[in-house]
């Protein structure tokens, strides 16, 4: 990264064997833990290799592959294509109004439009169900309008699909399109566009041919963003009995009892994911041609005509009713009509399981962040940069199969360790890893260690090195350069980087769903069975709670986000 | 209203713009001749790339008018850019990155047979030197043939005039004599009408046939470079393109005791008439600073005078500044008369 400008810093760089103990301590620590945290991926790859190699038969992995998991895997592909395509259909109109337009109202649109992103998918999903469905309001007023008697009478769409797990999840995943191309298309340099008028273009031919290709880089990361996260669902798809590879992976382990088939069945799903990251770092080595130095100016930016001022409010609100306020208010309603069975549940002591859960977690990810941070700042080794990445890895890891990844390890460890105690006459432990929340803690802090050290690492590129140097030339130790000179500095970002997981640990539906011990319940597991049984009524104010607590990370990002906007 | 007949390729008229309330261009009048090289010469925020923008239809002006090769583009009729068939090169070029080459220039030339438009294509690339580099990406280029590029893509669909906004700001010196040169010849080769615009006035002398000083929103002088150096029109312009001396008649008598200036009013006193001897019953000297430009010194006198502090002048050696207390100064020529 930066190792070029700082070669020729004595002090930054200076010859390995005068760290002391300490810092081979850390190095050791680091390098044990990066290995931790990608135990996952790699007992996944393990598994299925040796058991390949063993000649293992597996049965149920056999009779998938016999019979639904073509089935399965074109499912899963439908979804991630569809909901892409969709999320396209709400994100790009939206986008373009929003940066090369100046209306009144225009910036508080802007950030409504981002808020979507804290509707959990099965929670629109199950109400637009409600609401959808054969017995729902809207198909009972049709019947009572036109005297139809059966469903075989009319058509209608049908919500619990492909395509309705299509619309949900790009309902809810839109915004980082959004947000990807208000950017781009903002930071466009407005010569572009006058460049190609002069060249005789018109507005639609210049909109197709050189606005949009310009953007080019943030759109194939948006979808790509949006293409993993879909595929990587398992809370939508589940509720409309849609069947794709991560609802197979749930089933195998939980329904066959086969963890060698879930492993398979991961593995796939990996693949699947590297295919998507391959082809959106292919667009980011691009952007650096792409990106524009100039900034919009303002007056660069079209007054509407009332007929395109129309036309852009009804669809935005449109986007913005069906994605967010039409199912909040859904969800309040529900409140108020099953107030008791709201507030007499056990809501609260989920919560609170979930909310411990979440600091542990987070602490420990910040933690992680921190040190992994300044070990790579103090070696500026490749080594040290390479465990930086390995440790991030996890947050590409769809849920379900980091689930599985991590059962495989600490399964067998459970194993090995209650044989050594039965060795020495000692009682046995049972499950105490792979059955308790060690086991989900883990998983959170491997899937969102790569946010928070993503926080840490900008704001520690932003401290020059000549202040290490400086202190350090006034007689400071490195821990009292990290101590005094880092880490008040660092302290902002620690805390959006705490805050941020701790938010995605609550909101966290399928590893949980797998991981957690017999009869616990974290906030969203709890919603979600609700939504399963057909009862999200009982749990609406859980629902509510998780969208509020989703909702806090946009706003930060939002604010940081001015300056460009 | 201007004469369609005309060899004229672009006529502004009367020619006003206000920006949120802050009037920009007050009835600018500018005219530029076919095949000719127009500069649009003034400091930074007098608003010559208002002008360019006005013209090219990036801006609409409030009152006035614009005829391109005839035809009336701003005015009572108002013709939207991609209409005008004017070329633009803007400062950063704006080529498009996402582009090659080949396909940046053929961008305007939608409206040709495919084969016409390969043809073209080629014919703008040897125009500009780059033939063979039609399938590279605008990133894989110098600044340099980016430029060339970029005239290149505003030249192929042949438009009437071409506006350059700061063509040579983002070039370095050493290259920048090469590419005037070398776009001057393009220039002639195609017959082109230009108008560029610069704040630096080496650039517009070495590459302008006419100038014109644009000083607070418009036109301050309008003439061929050489004109305005020696017949500045106003204090201002004088002051601007660093003519000389210009003094008052009193002034005037201060250095030149001899000299019988009958007119009151401001004179063009220029540098290089200018000689002094030192002797004992001149000016009493108080200061001297010499700056060496590679051929001859610029000479700045501070005097001893109530009346007039400062005096430029040019030496063609080092003056001994120790020796000097006392100067007298003489004139070789005719002073100018500015006209208010």
């Amino acid at each position: 990264m930066n190792n070029k400008r700082y070669r020729f810093n004595f002090l930054t760089r200076s010859p390995h064997n005068t760290y002391g103990r300490a810092f081979a301590f850390l190095k050791g620590l680091t390098t044990v833990g990066t290995l931790l945290l990608i135990l996952p991926a790699l007992s996944l790859i393990y598994l299925v290799i040796t058991s390949t190699f063993s000649g293992e038969v597996d049965d149920s992995f056999n009779e998938i592959k016999a019979t639904v998991l073509n089935h399965y895997i074109l499912n899963s592909l439908l979804v991630m294509l569809g909901s892409v395509a969709v999320a396209l259909v709400l994100a790009v109109p939206t986008a373009w109004w929003c940066s090369r337009y100046q209306f009144k109202g225009r910036k508080l649109l802007q950030v409504l439009l981002i808020l979507p992103l804290a509707m959990p998918a099965y929670v629109s999903g199950y109400i637009y169900t409600e609401l959808l469905d054969f017995a729902g309001p809207i198909q009972r007023w049709l019947r009572l309008t036109f005297e139809w008697q059966r469903p075989s009478d009319y058509w209608f769409f049908d919500v619990r699909s492909v395509s309705g797990a299509c619309i949900m999840l790009a309902l809810a995943l839109y915004p980082y399109l959004f947000l990807l191309l208000t950017n781009a298309f903002s930071k466009q340099s407005p010569q572009m566009t006058a460049a190609a008028q002069m060249l005789g273009a018109s507005r639609r031919r210049i909109f197709w041919t050189v606005q949009l290709p310009l953007v080019r880089p943030a759109l194939v990361i948006g979808c790509s963003l949006i293409a993993m996260e879909a595929l990587a669902d398992f809370g939508t798809v589940q509720l409309f009995a849609v069947s794709t590879l991560t609802t197979a992976i749930y089933d195998a382990w939980l329904v066959y009892g086969s963890l060698l088939t879930a492993a398979k069945l991961s593995l796939m799903m990996l693949l699947l994911v590297l295919g998507i990251l391959w082809i959106e770092k292919l667009s980011r080595r691009q952007q650096q041609y792409f990106t524009e130095k100039s900034a919009t100016d303002v007056s660069d930016r079209a007054e509407p005509t009332t007929k395109q001022l129309c036309i852009i409010w009804g669809y935005a609100l449109t986007v913005l009713g069906s994605a967010l306020l039409l199912p909040v208010g859904y969800l309040f309603l529900f409140v108020l009509d099953y107030w008791h069975q709201n507030t007499q549940s056990q809501l609260w002591q989920h919560l609170l399981s979930s909310i411990g859960l979440a600091v542990i977690a987070a602490s420990v990810a910040s933690i992680i962040a921190l040190v992994w941070n300044q070990e790579q700042r103090i070696t500026l080794s490749k080594l040290s940069s390479i465990k930086l990445s390995l440790s991030s890895l996890g947050y590409v890891i769809p849920g379900t199969v980091l689930a599985i990844g991590l059962l495989i390890p600490l399964g067998s460890a459970d194993l090995m360790l209650n044989r050594l105690l039965i060795q020495f006459d000692l009682p046995r432990v049972g499950l105490i890893l792979s059955g308790s929340v060690f086991a989900l803690i883990m998983a959170y802090v491997v899937r969102f260690s790569a946010i928070a050290n993503g926080s840490v690492q900008s704001a520690y590129e932003q401290i020059p090195r000549h202040q290490d140097d400086a202190a350090r030339m006034l007689g400071a130790s490195r821990f009292k350069v990290f101590k005094d000179i880092n880490l008040p500095q660092l302290r902002p970002a620690v805390f959006t980087a705490f805050l941020l997981v701790f938010i995605e640990c609550i909101k966290e539906l399928p590893a949980s769903l797998l991981l957690r011990p017999f009869d616990f319940e974290t906030l969203s597991t709890y919603v979600y069975q609700y939504a399963s049984d057909e009862q999200l009524e009982h749990a609406a104010l859980g629902a509510l709670l998780i969208i509020a607590v989703s909702m806090l990370p946009l706003l930060l990002l939002h604010r940081q986000n001015k300056g460009v906007s | 209203m201007p004469n369609p007949q005309s060899d004229l390729a672009l006529a502004v008229d009367n020619l006003s713009l206000s920006l949120s309330g802050k009037p920009i261009l007050k009835q600018l009048v500018l005219e530029l001749s076919r095949g000719e090289s127009l500069c649009l010469l003034g400091p930074s925020g007098c608003g010559k790339t208002t002008v360019l923008k006005c013209i090219a239809g990036l801006l609409t002006p409030d009152t006035g008018s614009i005829v391109v090769n005839g035809r009336l583009v701003a005015g009572k009729q108002s013709i939207p850019p991609q209409q005008r068939n004017i070329g633009f090169i803007f400062q950063d070029y704006a080529l498009f990155p996402h582009m090659t080459v080949a396909e940046n220039i053929g961008y305007g030339l939608s409206k040709l047979s495919k084969s016409d438009k390969a043809y073209r294509i080629n014919e703008c690339l040897q125009l500009v030197d780059l033939a063979g580099f039609g399938d590279r990406y605008p990133h894989q280029l110098s600044g340099g043939q980016q430029q060339r590029v970029a005239l290149a893509r505003a030249l192929a669909p042949k438009p009437s005039v071409l506006l350059m906004d700061e063509p040579f700001s983002n070039i370095d010196a050493q290259l920048k004599r090469q590419m005037m040169a070398e776009l001057k010849s393009i220039f002639k080769k195609a017959n082109v009408s230009c108008i560029f615009v610069t704040h630096a006035k080496g650039e517009a002398f070495a590459f302008a046939d006419k100038i014109a000083v644009m000083l607070e929103g418009n036109i301050a002088q309008f003439g061929r470079p050489m004109q305005l150096i020696n017949q500045p029109a106003s204090v201002a312009v004088a002051e601007f393109m660093e003519c000389g001396n210009v003094l008052t008649a009193e002034q005037a008598k201060v250095l030149f005791p001899r000299l019988e200036l009958t007119q009151t009013g401001s004179w063009l006193f220029k540098p290089e008439w200018i000689d002094i001897d030192s002797t004992e019953y001149g000016v009493r000297v108080k200061n001297i600073e010499q700056i060496f430009n590679g051929r001859e010194y610029f000479v700045d006198i501070t005097i001893d005078n109530d009346q007039l502090q400062s005096v430029k002048m040019v030496s063609q050696h080092l003056l001994t500044v120790g020796a000097i207390e006392k100067l007298v100064f003489r004139y070789n020529n005719t002073p100018y008369l500015i006209k208010e």
